[in-house]
């Protein structure tokens, strides 16, 4: 199967951080380059359910040094993270291998 | 230990406590005015909210949450008060207290320190003077003018000294259920402003919005629209009905010139003072309750049909466009205890003027509910002339 494009993933991530973390639709601070952890759009509890989601979604477990990068704090950071990790078997989820 | 000052505010409420005692002996045959305690129930809306935040299970949800709470909650009260303001809020620009009460003891603390003046327009909410008292801040109140009791600028700038912090008021008022314009905000903004220049001290506006939803939404002007330096303190309590679960905020007005510094001293006195935040669950339930709209004609028709019964009994009401109140004059010079102990023995409840710091007044509550407003109404009529 062919991994998806990196937009396709900043998508899926765009929709569930859209309907799960209700971003209101005239807000017009959020976009896929939003820091989301410092503009209050994902909470502690809510980086759980995101990596759920992207396990779900992708199959790939993100490692410790990308969930403290810089990169991995907007949606389109998070897509390339998960776009990298999709070419690198390793980092697929044992259930996914 | 309570000090004498102190003892003197408290007062006004304490004797009428005694009254209210007395009267609630009468059961169900008591018409209660006093508060605005929704006799027929709440809305079903908001039980079905609170039920909705219970039911919708979240990992930790009903678990600490941070100093100034849970920030899904923050950012939907910021992006509520962007859209009814028409100015964008951040998430960290609210901070979640139990109730208005609380957001108003973190307003002061963050806009005054002990020794300064706060300005408090009256007849106001009955416990701002000592909260101030209480901080050690000086409440200097500024009677505004029967019978419209509509801002009087040139008097709380009269009332502006070099130690002067805050002007505190609520807008729509409480008690007179007057909502202010922007003009007579704006006029207001440019004497803070004047006054502030001249003595060289941040003076922050307080602006207690807790009865903004009971006014024509196009016709309530936000203080933070037209001052920088505001303070908004708002609860939920009001407008659901929700007043015993004490959930509300206070809010950095964007334009402030020290946003962030305030917004994280605000958090801070949440833990300081052990105020902390609103449950957990009802901070669960805020984005909901924001999305959550009632019928206020029932508030609005009997606001229209009381004015007008007690006006052609021989009462001069408070011209009032908002909140759940009317302000009434006292009829025939009575001291206002006197008429409302005299009213209490007649079955009905309302709060004497000087429980909000003025006089020749008292506050009726619009909640009771048809039966009690239709007899509330009949014997404050034969009460004018007995």
């Amino acid at each position: 199967m062919t991994a998806p494009h990196v937009s396709d993933v900043a998508a899926r991530i765009e929709t569930f951080v859209r309907e799960h973390f209700r971003v209101a639709g005239h807000d017009t601070r959020f976009s896929r380059r939003a820091p989301l952890f410092d503009l209050g759009y994902v909470d502690s509890v809510g980086v759980i359910e995101l990596l759920e989601f992207v396990n779900e979604q992708f199959g790939v477990r993100i490692p410790d040094e990308a969930l403290l990068s810089d990169e991995f704090t907007t949606i389109d950071g998070m897509a390339v993270v998960i776009r990298r990790l999709l070419d690198d078997p390793a980092s697929r989820s044992p259930q996914r291998r | 230990m309570i000090d004498a000052a102190t003892l003197d505010l408290l007062r006004p409420l304490e004797e009428f406590e005694e009254i209210r005692r007395r009267a609630a002996r009468l059961g169900d045959r008591l018409c209660d005015l006093s508060y605005a305690n929704p006799y027929e129930g709440v809305q079903r809306g908001t039980r079905d909210v609170l039920r909705h935040a219970l039911d919708a299970e979240r990992l930790l949800d009903l678990q600490y949450t941070p100093f100034g709470g849970h920030t899904l909650a923050r950012r939907a009260v910021a992006d509520d008060l962007g859209e009814r303001q028409r100015i964008p809020y951040a998430f960290d620009d609210v901070v979640l207290t139990p109730g208005a009460m609380a957001a108003l003891h973190l307003a002061l603390r963050a806009s005054a320190t002990p020794g300064t003046e706060v300005v408090i327009p009256v007849p106001c909410w009955l416990d701002y003077p000592l909260y101030a008292l209480h901080l050690g801040l000086t409440p200097i109140t500024v009677p505004l003018p029967a019978p419209e009791f509509l801002l009087d600028i040139d008097a709380i700038e009269a009332a502006i000294t070099e130690r002067t912090s805050a002007i505190l008021l609520s807008n729509p008022s409480n008690p007179a259920g007057r909502s202010y314009s922007e003009d007579v905000l704006a006029r207001l903004s440019a004497v803070i402003a004047r006054a502030a220049h001249r003595i060289r001290r941040e003076i922050t506006l307080i602006s207690d919005e807790t009865h903004r939803d009971f006014t024509d939404a196009a016709s309530h002007c936000p203080g933070a629209r037209v001052h920088d330096t505001t303070l908004t303190v708002y609860s939920f309590g009001k407008y659901h009905f929700l007043q015993g679960q004490r959930v509300g905020y206070v809010a950095v007005a964007p334009g402030h010139p020290r946003r962030a510094a305030v917004a994280a001293e605000l958090v801070r006195w949440t833990r300081v003072t052990g105020i902390c935040t609103p449950t957990a669950l009802m901070q669960r339930a805020i984005p909901e309750l924001l999305a959550l709209r009632h019928d206020l004609s029932p508030i609005d028709a009997a606001r229209a049909w009381v004015s007008s019964e007690l006006r052609q009994a021989g009462y001069r009401v408070t011209p009032a466009d908002a909140t759940l109140f009317l302000y009434i004059e006292t009829p025939g010079a009575e001291p206002d205890f006197d008429f409302a102990r005299r009213l209490a023995t007649r079955g009905v409840l309302v709060l004497p003027a000087p429980v909000f710091h003025h006089s020749g007044h008292f506050r009726l509550a619009l909640t009771g509910g048809r039966r009690m407003l239709e007899t509330g109404v009949r014997i404050l009529g034969t009460t004018i002339n007995a």
